[in-house]
């Protein structure tokens, strides 16, 4: 109490001497010329502080001293130890409830830090003689997250053990301390390849997950969802991790077991997809490079989302070997990306169905007007050719969507002129995400006088409206984005929204109208139905006997064909397109096809959009398989 | 005149206190030069805490892969904290109210850097960090320094006033209109130091503000209108955002016995427990070892029980208390009213934070986020308590200088203390 006479002798001396100081002067007071307030405020505050340090020192010798020998033998002996346990993840189902994912069983072998002392690379060595994996590569993912994690989590070693693995870690569990033999479910996919982009596939937690937001209190050896489905609703798919809670000694061995609480499995998604759609349309793309996509116009229900080249989900899913992942990732063909949404590609002349949109509605196209195509289109000095030599003749706008006369719609390309053309562009949805719930989904391209500027600085040439109009030069598009053009055509004027997950409620159907005047629909359907069913057009391969088909090919060329060489002047093949719809009355499929380098339109794209179309009106219209409109994540 | 008033006030001193010689001294020179040097208690102290600090946080880490990272960044706070201290303490604290615009606005700048992108940092969710190239600040610290400063040249604005009016009895009065004045900038903070949010340090240097009120003498009535505005704000702001309730929440469950060892409290009680009478030993980490999280930071009282037991707690409390009474002692030799409410404000700061630590390190108060000051990793704390410890020196070394000039020249009134002082040098 030294300090706190020094305290007393500091202030009082001060009271006093302002006191006779005032006195002494003029009679103002300094500082405690009210002498009872003040002093008096401070003793209050000591009496507070006094009283705090009181409760303060009575409940450290509680704790240190009268409840010692408790909080020792909680220290030295029993500790609870909470280990989560990894939910379930919820499985995925396609609109009839065909199981597309799965959950399998999987052993790991996991280490726990807490209680391994100095005989680290002892246990290591040995583990690394029983599982057959060298030690370098168990120690690296040891120590990868021995750092971020609390040292009484499991970290899992070595996933995906094989049985023999399995019996030998077994055998040494006794002399391997720390170690504990662990199941953790995996994901299964039932169908192999089949739709494995838009499913996507799931990792183990990356260090950068354990210390992410969404992903931190993960259990590890939970399964995150790295692409796809499984990414965009993983929150949906995790379900709650349960606790394991143990009473262990100071050398982490378990001394009793106190009841769990179980983990609560992850919803399962429903999806609007159907299998067997979905199958015929991978056969039919067979190994050639490309996608289909097949939706509901009515409500934007995605049917189909396939892609080619593909890859198995169950290999990449947890454990992989680096060369195959390393494989997946270098291939040219790159098998990793999903052209339904990724893929950019110019549309071809499947474009033409905006150009004749645009045309009607700025005056630039009359239905009821000829005209005659020579097959050459002259601007500045330039010859721009038709695909056909010697062009079409004498022909209305039904003959030249059906034979997709290039020269008809320069001319009207040229008078409709880029800016409205990339507006009616938008109109369709291109340019921009559709908005399906999947992740990384490219927007494609629409050029326009603004772009040009803002990226070559350079002033639109109208040279560049010609291949523009028949859907070539800077304008990239996706197969997704083409299918909801044509569900455009086929739902007149709705621009709907794609969507995997099937909802009973209608809520995910989301529908926005374009405002496209409704009588200028009937033209295009028009010339589209020519396109299939006239002996003359371009989609001739599609026609099917027993439904109405109408639609659009495109032969798209990839190397521009902008100067004086003309079409047909390019090294590669061109992509081929089909888009189309049916029934042609009542439109409830759209289909679009896109093979890259297929060359010509209906002959390649055009019997994978047939076959598609076939099974549809087997399982849907000739009614083996009843609408499917309940069900949805439960 | 001044030296028959002062000499006249003597006696009765002498025989109030029987405290030390400096108290006592002679009459011809009131205050004996050995005022005027720094208080080496004071500064001893300080050091010795901070310096128990480092090995402390070197302690918890020893465990883990790296153990010299935390310790080599604390060493090297340390020495800045003890630097900025003792450089503090030789600058004349008048110098800061002269430029309190300047103290406000460094202040004001470091917060509005939190929400500067790249150089605001967002860890476990809370945006406290600041970071530099080669260094990071939590600047809600430095803000609170900073409010303690202008909280002290408002105070004594007002005791002036007074003083000139003359109204000698009463309570001090301070006029609604500086109040509001003085909320404009205390509210920017609170807003800033909120968003990041940081529902501890605000309310803590709100209730530090307050107290900072009730010494000076503000009336009751004024003091009433004062809590009437703040404890319906911050409950009104517990109301809405629920992790401030979060906590209280946590706080009844490690009160629990079934989960004791599972919440931070829980294992916090078990290292002060296990550590019993005279502690388990230095490096001992049960609680270092990783099972309590974070243990050099606002648990670091805990490993101090754990390896010191109750004798190694009592020795930091007694050292606290040390520094509570020479700062008050400090604060009551004080020449002025901006060195008295200065050195009150800051030993304050000091001794409830540390008092507000062990109470949630032992759990009874449910608050988190308080660091030990000097104890707790973190440089920005250290450096922050270090300034204030310093400004308390400055009070110390600069009070009683020239103590006749000064003591002639107060009671006309007509010239600042500052202004007297800046003259003297």
């Amino acid at each position: 109490m030294k300090s706190f006479q020094g305290l007393s002798t500091g202030r009082r001396p001060m009271v006093l001497r302002e006191e006779s100081l005032s006195s002494g002067l003029s009679g103002e007071g300094f500082l405690f010329k009210l002498p009872k307030t003040p002093q008096g405020r401070f003793k209050i505050l000591l009496v507070l502080i006094g009283l705090g340090l009181g409760v303060l020192v009575l409940r450290l010798f509680t704790v240190q001293i009268t409840e010692h020998e408790k909080y020792l033998r909680l220290a030295n002996g029993n500790i609870l130890r909470v280990v989560p346990l990894p939910p379930l993840r919820g499985p995925i189902l396609d609109r009839n409830g065909e199981i597309l994912v799965s959950n399998n069983m999987n052993f790991a072998v996991s280490l726990i830090q807490y209680g391994l002392k100095d005989n680290e690379d002892q246990i290591m060595e040995r583990l690394s003689g029983d599982l057959g994996v060298p030690v370098a590569e168990i120690e690296d993912t040891f120590d990868k997250v021995r750092d971020v994690l609390p040292p009484y989590l499991p970290i899992p070693l070595l996933t995906h053990l094989s049985i023999a693995q399995l019996a030998r870690v077994q055998m040494d569990l006794w002399q391997l301390h720390g170690v504990v033999i662990q199941a953790i479910p995996d994901r299964r996919y039932t169908k192999g390849d089949l739709a494995a982009h838009m499913l996507g596939y799931v990792g183990s937690l990356s260090v950068a997950d354990m210390k992410s937001s969404y992903a931190r209190h993960f259990p590890p050896g939970t399964g995150i969802g790295k692409t796809g489905l499984e990414k965009e609703y993983d929150s949906v798919l995790q379900g709650t991790p349960g606790e394991d809670r143990n009473l262990v000694d100071s050398q982490g061995d378990v001394i009793k077991k106190l009841p769990p609480t179980l983990p609560t499995e992850g919803h399962a998604l429903r999806l609007t997809i159907d299998w067997r759609l979905q199958k015929v349309a991978e056969d039919a793309l067979g190994d050639r490079k490309g996608a289909v996509v097949a939706l509901d116009p009515r409500n934007g229900q995605v049917l189909v989302m396939a892609s080619h080249p593909s890859y198995d989900p169950n290999m990449v899913s947890g454990t992989m070997s680096h060369q195959l992942w390393a494989s997946l990732l270098s291939d040219p063909r790159t098998p990793l990306s999903n052209r339904g949404i990724q893929g950019t590609y110019p549309p071809g002349s499947v474009f033409k169905i905006v150009t004749t949109m645009a045309g009607l509605d700025s005056g630039a196209i009359d239905p009821t007007r000829e005209f005659y195509c020579n097959g050459i289109f002259r601007l500045h000095g330039w010859d721009f050719h038709d695909w056909k030599k010697g062009g079409h003749g004498h022909i209305y706008l039904k003959q030249a969507l059906m034979q997709s006369c290039d020269i008809f719609f320069y001319r009207a390309g040229m008078s409709i002129g880029p800016d409205r053309m990339a507006a009616y562009a938008r109109t369709f949805g291109l340019g921009e995400k559709t908005g399906i719930d999947l992740p990384s989904e490219a927007p494609g391209l629409v050029p326009d006088r603004k772009w040009k500027r803002k990226r070559f600085n350079q002033p639109w040439y109208p040279g560049e409206s010609l291949p523009f109009a028949i859907g070539q030069g800077y304008l990239t598009v996706t197969p997704l984005q083409m299918a909801r053009l044509m569900a455009v055509v086929a739902n007149q004027g709705t621009l709907v929204t794609p969507h995997l997950l099937l909802d009973a409620t209608g809520a995910s159907v989301k529908k926005v109208a374009t405002g496209l005047p409704p009588d200028h629909f009937p033209p295009v359907r028009e010339g589209l139905w020519e396109v299939v069913n006239n002996p003359s057009g371009t989609g001739r391969p599609v026609k099917m006997k027993e439904m109405e088909i109408a639609g659009k090919t495109g032969t798209a060329q990839v190397i521009s064909n902008r100067g004086p060489g003309g079409p047909g002047h390019h090294k590669i093949r061109a992509h081929s397109w089909f888009v189309g719809f049916a029934p042609f009355s009542d439109p409830r499929i759209v289909v679009a096809v896109l093979v890259e380098n297929g060359g010509d339109g209906g002959d390649t794209a055009g019997p994978v959009a047939r076959d598609v179309f076939k099974l549809f009106y087997e399982d849907y219209i000739r009614g083996a398989t009843p609408e499917t409109a309940a069900g949805a994540k439960e | 005149m001044t030296s028959n008033a002062v000499s006249g006030g003597h006696p009765p001193e002498k025989k109030d206190s029987s405290g030390p010689s400096e108290a006592s001294a002679g009459l011809p020179e009131p205050f004996p030069e050995k005022s005027q040097k720094t208080d080496i208690v004071l500064i001893f102290s300080v050091i010795l805490l901070i310096f128990i600090g480092v090995g402390m946080v070197m302690s918890a880490a020893i465990a883990t892969n790296q153990p010299f990272r935390l310790f080599n960044r604390q060493m090297i706070s340390a020495i800045l904290a003890v630097t900025v201290m003792l450089v503090t303490s030789m600058i004349d604290y008048h110098f800061w109210s002269r430029h309190r615009f300047f103290v406000y606005m460094s202040g004001l700048f470091l917060l509005i850097l939190l929400y500067v992108p790249h150089v605001g940092m967002v860890m476990n969710g809370a945006r406290r960090w600041i970071h530099l190239p080669g260094l990071t600040l939590q600047p809600s610290e430095i803000a609170r320094d900073a409010m303690i400063f202008l909280a002290a040249v408002l105070l004594d604005k007002a005791y002036r006033k007074k003083k000139e009016s003359g109204t000698e009895s009463g309570p001090l009065d301070l006029p609604v209109k500086s109040l509001l004045i003085f909320s404009v900038p205390l509210s920017v903070y609170c807003a800033l130091m909120l968003k990041e949010p940081d529902f501890g340090s605000t309310a803590f240097m709100v209730m530090i503000l307050g107290t900072m009120f009730f010494l000076a003498g503000l009336s009751w009535r004024r003091l009433f209108q004062i809590l009437g505005v703040t404890v319906p704000s911050a409950l009104l702001f517990v109301f809405f955002h629920r992790y401030a309730l979060e906590r209280f929440h946590n706080f009844t469950l490690a009160h629990h016995s079934a989960s004791s060892a599972t919440t931070q409290l829980g294992q916090s009680l078990v290292a002060l427990g296990a550590g019993g009478l005279a502690g388990l030993g230095l490096g001992h980490d049960w609680v270092g070892g990783g099972i309590l999280p974070e243990p050099g930071t606002d648990f670091i009282f805990a490993l101090v029980g754990e390896e010191f037991g109750l004798i190694g707690t009592f020795l930091i409390l007694f050292f606290f208390l040390l520094i509570f009474f020479r700062g008050m002692s400090i604060a009551g030799k004080a020449p002025d009213f901006l060195g008295r409410i200065l050195a009150q404000g800051f030993t304050l700061s000091i001794g409830v934070e540390a008092i507000f630590n062990m109470g949630v390190v032992t759990g009874l108060f449910p608050t988190k986020g308080i660091p030990l000051p000097f104890l707790s990793f973190g440089g920005s704390s250290l450096l922050s308590n270090a300034i204030g410890v310093g400004i308390i020196l400055s009070v110390s070394r600069f009070s009683r200088k020239e103590p006749s000039r000064m003591t002639s020249l107060f009671p006309d009134g007509a010239e600042s203390t500052a202004k007297v002082l800046a003259r003297g040098q």
